[in-house]
């Protein structure tokens, strides 16, 4: 009877063990990033940007579409960083741009990255022949010169006037986008199958899907984190471009429009830099924040790094 | 008694690019011919790059043979694939030399002793089947051990979570490919009592893979010495440490270290 009540206490115990393995392979994640004090500023600087972009969905203090003021104001307290050269408020473009500059930038890189994972653990566990064949394929995707492609779809999709809002732009940004990460997840995945524990998982009986799964993700997962952070940023930057060019739709207010259209009007020869710095200074901090958060991933990549300050907690304890 | 694993000349090639067009042909194994009885530790000696591992590999088949054919109990296992390679790998598993890299580093040891229960459809309850795997290669108490990673215990106890991880499938055969030689000396005799005692125990049989003569003496029942792929001379331990025949078994011993030898 004992040994019975005694089971059952071990089943639950090993239970909940399970619901906080989970949650603490996250939170322990994220205690590592926000100990390394770059990625702490670059979380933080992220936060802030993403706050500041979902107040912009529900609230601008003007339309930012409008054209209700003077032309070319510099800040004062009615438009707190002026007017464009069309009279409409600088603050509220900037804070109406963020959300979908930031929508494009992670939508990019979670699909690139996505994209990336499928490919390159898949090239690296079949065989040879299907392993070059799939490498030789990301290898154009490689060479593609994204602009030209970026520019041709641009204007095609501009030509065929049909507004399919970010959609085209998303999807070439991916297109362009997801090669390099396929190549790095391949070239991993690659090194990762001959080592001795995944051999000897295969030796125990495990099926390919479960040593991806629980393995080999499992030891990519930075990696795969740090991708979706540079997949982001030339998400971002991608998008920046393609209406700087003017080759997107430019009616649609975001960080990439503005500059547009403040080039456009030649602000930087009327002196007008309340238009232009903002947007810059937005996506520099955006980029910036991505980067930092980077520095942190490297120490996550480590185990036994982790592990050290986990020994010297222990000890002060 | 019949033989749990019996080779038949078994010889395998690699095949190295040379050139453009021109491939050569390397001999890693040549006619070898062994063969393991239950209840017994067999030794394979031999010098680096004389197929050792290679035979190993063959036997659980990660890699494939070029030539001559392996017995599982009388039964022609040379060409199997599929759902039987996976029924044959339950009876054999290998343990490997490194025991740094043969546990996965982000996995608990509680891990990797249930995953083979698992796959293999264990029918008992489980958390008691690990106990009792990990009192039998000596992790006790197993509650301090199970939620450790690989990197927080030391390479003695590394390969015992390593041999309960395999002893989970219950196979018949187990080869040992070095497994003490990346560990301390003065844990190695530890590893191969527990080697022993499993063999004493469960009446499983062991290929014990090294090149020291040392080990050997200790362990195994009978010897295989291994020179370029070739089987140079095989009986029983006791005798040939004692009258070798061949030259290279002679340098081989020669070689053992002694602690009163100077050079």
């Amino acid at each position: 009877m004992e040994e019975k009540s005694n089971l059952n206490g071990k089943i639950t115990y090993n239970k909940s063990k399970k619901l906080n393995g989970y949650t603490s392979i996250i939170r322990s994640s994220l205690a590592t990033l926000l100990k390394n004090n770059k990625s702490k500023v670059g979380f933080i600087l992220l936060l802030s940007i993403v706050t500041f972009s979902i107040i912009g969905i529900f609230y601008t203090p003007y339309n930012p579409n409008a054209y209700l003021f003077k032309f070319s104001q510099p800040p004062n307290f009615v438009n707190l960083l002026g007017t464009t050269g069309y009279g409409q408020d600088v603050f509220s473009e900037l804070l109406g741009g963020a959300a979908p500059t930031l929508m494009i930038a992670f939508s990019v890189g979670l699909l690139g990255t996505l994209i990336a994972v499928l490919v390159g653990i898949f090239a690296g566990f079949t065989s040879k022949t299907t392993n070059a064949v799939i490498n030789a394929f990301i290898n154009i995707f490689l060479v593609i010169p994204g602009v030209l492609l970026i520019m041709l779809f641009g204007t095609y999709f501009l030509g065929i006037h049909q507004n399919l809002g970010y959609l085209p732009t998303i999807i070439i940004l991916v297109i362009t986008g997801w090669a390099f990460g396929a190549r790095t997840f391949r070239s991993i995945t690659l090194s990762i199958v001959k080592r001795d524990f995944i051999l000897s998982s295969i030796l125990i009986g495990e099926s390919k899907m479960s040593i991806i799964m629980r393995q080999i993700m499992r030891a990519i997962m930075p990696v795969i984190v740090s991708n979706f952070f540079f997949t982001s940023m030339y998400g971002a930057m991608g998008l920046t471009f393609i209406e700087y060019l003017g080759v997107g739709n430019v009616e649609q207010v975001n960080w990439g429009t503005m500059l547009y259209w403040a080039i456009n009007y030649e602000a930087y020869l009327t002196g007008a830099w309340w238009w232009i710095l903002p947007p810059s200074i937005m996506i520099s901090m955006l980029m910036f924040s991505l980067i930092l958060l980077n520095f942190g991933l490297d120490e996550m990549a480590n185990p036994s790094l982790r592990v050290f300050k986990k020994k010297k907690r222990d000890k002060n304890e | 008694m019949n033989e749990l694993i019996r080779t038949e000349n078994l010889t395998k090639e690699f095949e190295t690019r040379t050139g453009f067009t021109g491939i050569s042909k390397i001999k890693a194994l040549d006619n070898v011919n062994i063969s393991l009885f239950p209840n017994e530790i067999v030794g394979i000696v031999g010098a680096s790059g004389s197929g050792k591992s290679t035979l190993a590999k063959i036997l659980v088949f990660l890699y494939k043979s070029t030539s001559g054919k392996i017995y599982f109990k009388d039964e022609d296992i040379t060409k199997i694939h599929g759902k039987s390679l996976k029924k044959y790998r339950k009876e054999i598993q290998m343990i490997f030399q490194d025991p740094y890299a043969s546990l996965d580093p982000y996995h608990s040891i509680e891990w990797h002793i249930k995953r083979p229960l698992l796959t293999s459809h264990y029918s008992g309850n489980i958390d008691d089947r690990i106990d009792e795997l990990m009192n039998m290669v000596k992790l006790t108490p197993p509650e301090y051990y199970k939620n450790k990673f690989p990197h927080q215990v030391s390479g003695g106890q590394r390969q015992r979570v390593y041999i309960a991880r395999v002893l989970a499938l219950n196979p018949q055969i187990l080869i040992a490919d070095e497994p003490v030689s990346m560990l301390d000396v003065s844990l190695r005799i530890d590893v191969l009592d527990l080697l022993s005692k499993i063999k004493n125990e469960l009446g499983i049989g062991i290929i014990y893979i090294t090149h020291d003569l040392n080990t050997v003496s200790m362990v195994t029942d009978r010897i295989y010495v291994l020179h370029n792929g070739e089987v140079v001379e095989d009986g029983y331990t006791n005798t040939i440490l004692t009258s070798p025949h061949d030259g290279y078994t002679k340098a081989l011993i020669e070689a053992a270290s002694d602690p009163y030898k100077r050079i």
